[in-house]
């Protein structure tokens, strides 16, 4: 009797010890995420309650910023905007980056060059990236059009046009990060063990089969991933649009997250900006809790 | 591992050591004190402070001055953010727009009493400059650049193209829009980088301040008098923009939108902005160059004057020092210094013969003809608290030319509509 009850004291004690030892490993994080980002966001929320201009008085206002949101122009405009770029960037980088993983995943000579290459962009700074891209666009003395010039086309002065504007603004984006997906793409290929290629050989798999029936099954937990990832930061996309177009020609390029820093830092509306910013924040959440709901349906051999 | 962690430890003593010292002969009153002053201005602007700054360097040993440069475009959002976090710099420039704003939010320092003093020679200033400064009774910054508005052109283009100069037609007083829209389109042509483009009204694509000019000088309006409507929706501010458009769009003979040529470059015949510019300006060596006044109207001629002025902010650790350096930035050693890009607001520098006689300065005839002649003519920004919220409608109408998504009516129809508000608060 006595001795099961020390046994279990025994084990009660050791399981907050591990209780204990647990909060203490994470405490760093937990101590940072509380302090960076979970007060500021209860701030934020307390602000976006209020009329609170960036100096002076603020006011109590209740949800009435929520409120305006929904007679709001600009900001549906804003998120049909991110919602166009998202849909325009996402798949366009992540087949992009599966198809150069497929190019450079085999070693031959010169590879090294290649990959480094693509990969480039990755770590330059965003804003000379997108400077660079800005001259690059000129309407008519921009290397592009210059160049299409060579050929007799007259290009579009390409940030400038509503057409144009964001399709340019999607693809320098693209060429930016493609490198990134392209990385992680690699890796998970390169996991992708050889016996099962020969196997497939064996049965007189062609190469597309071998993708289609191989290499995709086992490769679909990186795709999840870069997914979210690209999903998440497409729907935050703010350096490119600020240095390349500032939300013109009109409103056609003016993402939510724009809107939500000319609403702050140009006309100092911090409380309809943060009440911008929840919405933001809550349409990433739903986002990421159904892409993780519906990840069982197709996202194969998770350990 | 152990070895870094003594360096670190001896580093971080260090640091406790020199903070102590810090604390300790802050007592005996020479406290080594670091002020910040904020400036829109260029690397030769910089250059022009940190050179003048040696002489305070001299007299107050005890202060290092850092000079900081801001965008143009962002300066006034940047401070109102820096106000926010109790962040201000200790001196800064501050331009006339801004003024409503800035004493709105309490963030100018008095500065009445200092200016007293008789070295100061404050009557030296032209009152006529200081009127933006002063606020119930206190003096909240001095002037330090009050420049009209004018036109840089490319002499040798104009030469090989045989036309009139704008000086010459100025001469004649011939020199008026139409003309200056007739000599636009003649000196545009060519292909590649032999492409050559009459004018650039833009010097950045968000600074719309030669426009109104424009529209003044037949006689229209941007604001009402007091401040209360949008009035640039009218026959005058239509043919502005239409202007604007034909020789964007139709003529090609402004640079396109977007476009980064600049005058420096030689492809652009004439520019329009402010003195202050002319940094930029003498070093060009490719081609001949000078300044004229803006074009004219039937309502004569009315360039912006773009006063810029010194201020202290409040909320310094070190206001006295603050002021100090705000003195002698404004003294007249000061404002002859400052003299070499911007027109200055003293009497005696503005009348002396070192204002004119820099090197590679255009002809003491041209900065009488362009600058000192139209001092009295021209028109000042119009002031209004939330002056950033107007400006940035009146961009975005712009933006809307630019892209050729609307007509000029339409342009400035909505901007009627956007701004009224924001005036009627």
């Amino acid at each position: 009797m006595t001795k099961t009850k020390l046994i279990r004291r025994k084990k009660i004690s050791n399981k907050l010890g591990d209780t204990i030892g647990g909060w203490l490993f994470i405490s760093p994080m937990l101590l940072g995420f509380t302090i960076f980002m979970f007060g500021p966001l209860l701030y934020a929320f307390y602000i976006s309650l209020h009329d609170w201009p960036l100096l002076g008085e603020s006011f109590f206002t209740g949800f009435e910023n929520y409120q305006n949101l929904v007679k709001d122009n600009s900001f549906k405009n804003s998120l049909i905007v991110t919602l166009l770029f998202s849909l325009g960037l996402v798949p366009l980088n992540i087949t992009l980056a599966m198809f150069l993983a497929v190019l450079l995943k085999d070693k031959f000579w010169g590879i090294g060059f290649f990959r480094t290459a693509i990969f480039v962009p990755v770590v330059t700074s965003l804003i000379v990236w997108a400077i660079v891209w800005k001259y690059l666009l000129a309407p008519e003395l921009g290397f592009i059009n210059q160049f299409l010039g060579l050929f007799g086309i007259e290009g579009p002065s390409w940030l400038l046009n509503k057409s144009t504007a964001l399709p340019a603004v999607i693809i320098v984006s693209v060429i930016k990060n493609v490198g990134l997906n392209m990385i992680l793409f690699l890796t998970a290929m390169q996991q992708v063990p050889e016996e099962l290629y020969e196997a497939a050989e064996l049965d007189g798999a062609s190469a597309f089969r071998k993708f289609r029936n191989v290499t995709f099954p086992l490769i679909t937990p990186t795709i999840f991933l870069t997914m979210i990832i690209t999903t998440i930061g497409a729907m935050k996309i703010f350096g490119q649009v600020y240095v390349m177009t500032r939300g013109g020609p009109g409103e056609s390029t003016k993402v939510l997250v724009y809107y939500i820093w000319e609403t702050a830092f140009k006309l100092f509306d911090m409380g309809y900006a943060s009440a911008l910013a929840f919405v933001l924040f809550f349409i990433l959440l739903a986002f990421t809790i159904l892409s993780w709901v519906v990840r069982k349906r197709w996202v194969f051999y998770e350990e | 591992m152990k070895k870094y962690f003594i360096v670190l430890l001896g580093m971080a003593l260090m640091i406790l050591g020199a903070c102590d010292k810090g604390s300790e002969s802050s007592g005996a009153g020479n406290e080594k004190v670091e002020l910040t002053f904020t400036t829109w201005g260029g690397d030769q602007h910089i250059e022009m402070y940190e050179e003048l700054l040696k002489e305070f360097y001299d007299e107050n040993p005890n202060i290092k001055v850092d000079v900081e440069s801001i965008p143009h475009g962002d300066y006034q959002q940047k401070l109102s953010v820096l106000a926010a976090g109790n962040e201000l710099p200790d001196v800064g420039w501050v331009a006339e727009r801004m003024v409503p704003q800035f004493v709105k939010n309490d963030i100018l320092t008095d500065i009445t009493d200092i200016v007293e003093d008789k070295d100061f020679e404050f009557d030296d200033f032209i009152p006529s400059t200081l009127d933006l400064w002063k606020h119930d009774g206190k003096l909240l910054g001095l002037p330090f650049s009050t420049p009209p508005m004018i036109l840089y052109y490319n002499k040798t283009m104009f030469e090989e193209a045989g036309l009139e100069t704008p000086n010459e037609l100025a001469k004649k007083d011939e020199w008026t829009w139409e003309q200056f829209e007739k000599s636009s389109k003649a000196l545009s042509g060519g292909k590649g980088s032999e492409r050559t483009y009459g004018a650039r009204l833009f010097n950045e694509w968000t600074n719309f301040a030669t426009m109104p000019s424009h529209t003044l000088s037949y006689g229209g309006k941007l604001f009402s008098d007091d401040m209360t409507k949008f009035e640039w929706n009218s026959t005058e501010g239509i043919e502005t923009l239409k202007m604007l458009d034909r020789m964007m769009f139709k003529d090609k003979s402004h640079v396109p939108p977007g476009e980064n040529i600049n005058f420096e470059s030689g492809n652009v015949g004439m520019f329009t902005f402010m003195y202050s510019y002319i940094a930029n300006v003498r070093d060009i060596t490719d081609f001949d160059w000078d300044i004229a006044p803006l074009p004219k109207g039937p309502k004569g001629r009315v360039p912006l004057l773009g006063q810029a002025g010194i201020a202290a902010f409040e909320g310094s650790d070190h206001p006295e020092e603050a002021k100090k350096l705000l003195l002698f930035l404004e003294s007249k050693t000061g404002i002859q210094a400052q003299s070499s890009f911007f027109v200055p607001p003293r009497k005696s520098v503005l009348e002396s013969d070192e204002f004119i006689n820099i090197p590679n300065n255009p002809s003491r005839e041209s900065i009488e003809l362009a600058l000192i002649d139209e001092m009295d003519n021209g028109f000042t920004y119009p002031l209004h608290e939330d002056w950033t919220k107007i400006e940035s409608e009146i961009i975005n109408g712009f933006d809307k030319l630019f892209s050729q998504i609307e007509k000029p009516e339409g342009i400035l129809k909505e901007m009627e509509e956007k701004i009224d508000p924001i005036l009627e608060k």
